[in-house]
């Protein structure tokens, strides 16, 4: 186990080294320099002042220098100061990061929740009216667009029927609350981001689940717990299950930089102060630091979840272990 | 074949198959597999089930406790008497009570058999009927099967174990519960060829020290010639001769049987050639008229062709489907 | 054929139809201003309604299917062909070739899609035109996986050799004998492709760096929708139910394809 730790981190090191290099290279693919921009929104910037900045951002030395200049810095979680307000960067994005993990992680649970089930119940009964109706429901979404839905909960459950709150993680008068009170009205700001959050992602595991079950359900080994005499509880829901799960766990993994990525959308229509929003507005507003800051986070994040995948995994599946 | 519950020598009969018919289905074609067998096995007994791949035997061992899922196929008529009592009318809940209680299974693919993410501890205390002292229990149960090297390691996984050793456990499983009828469907086919010795001698010593009934399913005569007390050959799905094993080792009654035995290298016979007998198993979905072997019978004649012939009596316990049964009872003595 | 299958294929065909003979499907001129009916909910003359400036909301978004289709198809193919190559290659040559091919799509699943092509495409102008090459750029990965997994099977069969033997040369086996051979659960793969890029267009045009209006996009019209909640609900229902429709007849053909392949 310890072996496949470490080299699962060998790989990582690896990885977030090219994740540097790629976002180092997206950045610089921008015709013009980053300072243009800031000078275009002080015309009387004059060129002097302009090699000025150039020279205080090492914009002027060639590119491989700067790439090793930024990554001394990142490598200390130091991504500069965001053009937008001077704040450190990484501080923007410490404060955005628990919100849309949050979101994230209940995101995952509920599609946890429901979506296992639901697989697994669609392979028991293949063919069958539920597992046919089921299918179309999976299908629906898969299909519905992330932006389409948000909107339309907003309207439909939110203003039409104001059930839920539509806009922030709390209420204005959230300073008065009780720390119970507190605590339901963030999870009552929530529900609709980690609903939305969670649809797609449901659509795929119940979808995965239900053919990894099908495919456990065909094993001789099933065949020999019928054979035992077990309950069909039993072969179902201990000795077909188990085995169907693990392949479960590496999706979920690969999931992650897909909820990630969709927060930048439900973020802004439900303005949720977190990462994803952090993204969009610094993208808007050519905040170069904050870009690349969040673009590295986001793909560290994404490491993080795959390598808890892994390691579940490992710790899930006995034919692994012993490696 | 006889349906009293005991037969002539006194020992009580404990299954009694009766015209088993079973269907297969596949792409909403429907094709009957097994087309009217019959089969006894008494206490203490081991039965031997021979035939060709593909000649309805597993399909046979798996319907005896209805083991054939219901989306590939179903028994459509017969019944299976365990005890006096029709399997085949038994509520699931009964049912489940008695596989792996009183009748068990040894599978051909132990690894693919054993639940690769459980213990083989877990997967054993599975198979017990009695809830106390599950260790002493297991250590038992491990001893009988020759598994000692792993008496108390609770953490041993299928993949750990050579082929060899997993048989053992799934034989191990199977008589957990001190079964009555033990169905073994080809347990040593797919072991290497000095551990089917081991497993073999495994399996007679457990028959004779817990008094098992075994139905030893096999494809492979010499295996079957050691361990079987009587023996039913199966063609085309249908039993074609069946008696004890040495009335049909010396006077084969049946030109499929005679064909077996000819085509089985021996080391005594050295100079005799090889025989295999000429052409394939037919499709179950193409089935002749008449006699279902006529295309490959050396003592085929034009009746053969009319009509299939009915299991008769040759002597004793003796029976064949053949019409020329005194010629070739003749041509082979 | 399955029937979900059969669904999927018509809906695709629908939407290609609309696509290439919308200026007769069209009842207006898209573009066409009329202030005297903004936001006027479907009626007779406007089955769809109008939107904020009077725009006959059908014929936009009739024009909108040529965008979104567009897009859809020539991102994908971008995709496509840079991963069936660099696929092919490193299955075929293997070893280090192999090896660095394969670590480069390792790092780029890395980053959550999205988050690359906003910060690529608010970098560059927000053409169509970039829109497509973007897409397509950061969506060949699963592609290029794919294409690799079954070369590195195919390549050790019989017939390759064979043609080694007569001594054609690796491009020759490569373009013409393994990639054909391996197209299968590539084809799977781009149809739910060109799915996903409809959605990354619309939801790029959505939040306003995509398709800039007055072209109409889905997603630009959804966005406009946003703006009058309340006010016109078809300006968010008609194009979102596109969006999702045409999703859905894509993720239907794809999965047909697939259940067609495993037999």
């Amino acid at each position: 186990m310890k072996k496949f730790i470490l080299k699962r981190i060998m790989g990582l090191i690896f990885l977030l080294f090219g994740i540097t290099v790629v976002t180092f290279i997206v950045i610089h693919i921008a015709p013009g320099k980053p300072t243009d921009l800031e000078a275009q929104f002080n015309p009387k910037v004059s060129m002097e002042a302009r090699e000025r900045i150039s020279h205080l951002y090492g914009l002027d030395k060639p590119l491989g220098v700067q790439y090793i200049e930024w990554l001394k810095r990142v490598i200390r979680l130091d991504f500069g100061v965001s053009f937008m307000d001077s704040r450190p960067v990484m501080q923007k994005i410490l404060e955005r990061i628990p919100i849309t993990l949050t979101i994230e992680l209940f995101s995952i649970i509920l599609i946890l929740l429901i979506g296992i089930p639901i697989g697994v119940i669609s392979a028991v009964k293949e063919g069958s009216f539920y597992d046919k109706f089921m299918t179309v429901f999976v299908f629906i979404g898969f299909a519905a667009p992330t932006f389409w839905l948000s909107l339309v909960l907003m309207d439909l459950v939110g203003v039409r029927w104001g059930l839920l709150p539509i806009s922030g993680i709390k209420s204005l008068e959230f300073e008065k609350f009780g720390f119970l009170e507190k605590t339901i009205d963030v999870s009552k700001h929530l529900v609709l981001p980690v609903a939305v959050s969670a649809f797609g992602g449901l659509a795929g595991i119940s979808r995965y689940m239900r053919s990894s079950m099908l495919h456990v359900l065909k094993q001789d080994y099933i065949r020999t717990a019928r054979a035992k005499g077990l309950t069909e509880k039993e072969v179902l829901y201990k000795h077909a299950l188990k085995n169907a799960f693990l392949p479960v766990v590496t999706i979920l993994g690969l999931s992650v930089p897909g909820l990630i990525g969709g927060s930048v959308i439900f973020e802004s229509i439900f303005s949720i102060p977190g990462m994803g929003r952090l993204f969009y507005e610094s993208v808007m507003a050519r905040d170069y630091p904050v870009i690349m800051g969040v673009l590295v986070i986001g793909a560290v994040l994404t490491l993080l979840g795959n390598l808890l995948a892994d390691i579940s995994y490992a710790a899930v599946d006995p034919r692994i272990k012993l490696e | 074949m006889v349906s009293r519950s005991s037969n002539g020598r006194g020992d009580a009969v404990l299954l009694q198959i009766k015209n088993l018919k079973v269907n297969y289905r596949s792409d909403a074609r429907s094709t009957e597999v097994v087309r009217g067998v019959d089969l006894n096995i008494d206490e203490g007994e081991c039965v031997g089930l021979i035939g060709e791949s593909g000649c309805g035997k597993t399909t046979v061992g798996l319907s005896i406790t209805k083991l054939i899922s219901e989306q590939k196929g179903n028994i459509s008529s017969g019944e299976i008497l365990f005890k006096d009592k029709d399997i085949l009318k038994l509520s699931p809940e009964e049912l489940r009570r008695i596989r792996g209680r009183k009748i068990s299974y040894v599978f051909q693919e132990p690894f693919s058999s054993l639940n690769p993410v459980f213990t083989i501890y877990e997967q054993i205390k599975e198979s017990l009927e009695e809830k106390g002292n599950v260790a002493g229990q297991i250590a038992e149960i491990l001893k009988n099967v020759g598994l000692e090297k792993i008496i108390g390691k609770q953490n041993i996984y299928p993949h750990e174990l050579s082929g060899g050793m997993q048989q053992r456990a799934m034989i191990g499983m199977a008589i957990a519960s001190k079964p009555s009828l033990v169905i073994m469907d080809e347990p040593t086919t797919a072991l290497d060829v000095t551990v089917q010795r081991q497993i073999l001698d495994l399996i007679m010593e457990l028959k004779n020290r817990m008094g098992l009934s075994i139905l030893f399913i096999s494809h492979d005569l010499r295996i079957v010639f050691n361990i079987a007390d009587k023996i039913g050959i199966m063609y085309a799905g249908k039993i074609v001769e069946c008696g004890p094993k040495e009335k049909i080792i010396s006077n084969p009654a049946h030109p499929y049987t005679i064909g077996l035995i000819d085509s089985i290298p021996s080391f005594e016979h050295r100079k005799k050639l090889f025989n295999a007998i000429g052409g394939r198993a037919p499709l179950f979905s193409d089935l002749p008229e008449g006699c279902k072997f006529y295309p490959r019978c050396r003592f085929k004649i034009g009746a053969c062709k009319e009509k299939e012939p009915i299991l008769e009596r040759i002597v004793g316990d003796h029976f064949s489907r053949c019409i020329r049964v005194k010629d070739i009872v003749m041509a082979s003595s | 054929m399955n029937k979900l299958t059969i669904f999927g294929i018509g809906i695709v065909g629908f939407f290609i139809i609309i696509a290439i003979f919308a200026p007769m499907i069209a009842s207006y001129n898209p573009g066409q201003i009329d202030v005297e009916n903004i936001l006027t909910p479907p009626s007779s003359s406007h089955i769809f309604g109008t939107d904020s400036l009077g725009r006959d909301l059908f014929s936009r978004m009739v024009y909108g299917t040529r965008i979104s289709l567009m897009v859809g198809f020539i991102a994908v193919g971008i995709a496509g062909l840079i991963g069936i190559a660099l696929g092919a290659i490193a299955g075929y040559y293997g070893k280090w070739t192999d090896v660095i091919i394969m670590r480069f799509i390792d790092i780029m699943l890395c980053f959550p899609t999205f988050f690359l092509i906003l910060a690529v495409i608010a970098l560059l102008e927000p053409s169509i035109i970039n829109i497509m090459i973007i897409i397509g750029a950061t969506s060949w990965m699963g592609i290029g996986r794919l294409m690799r997994a079954e070369i590195l099977s195919l390549k050790e069969r019989d017939f390759i050799y064979a043609e080694r033997a007569i001594g054609a040369s690796d491009f020759r086996i490569i373009t013409r004998h393994l990639i054909p051979n391996a197209m299968a659960p590539v084809l799977v793969s781009v149809t739910l492709g060109i799915a996903g890029a409809i959605l990354v267009e619309s939801s790029l045009s959505f939040l306003g760096i995509g398709v800039q209006p007055p072209t109409p996009s889905w997603g630009n019209i959804l966005s406009e929708g946003k703006a009058v909640m309340g006010a016109g609900w078809w300006m968010m229902a008609f194009p979102g139910l596109a969006i999702f429709i045409t999703v859905l007849g894509y993720n239907l053909l794809g999965e047909g394809i697939r259940e067609k392949l495993l037999k």
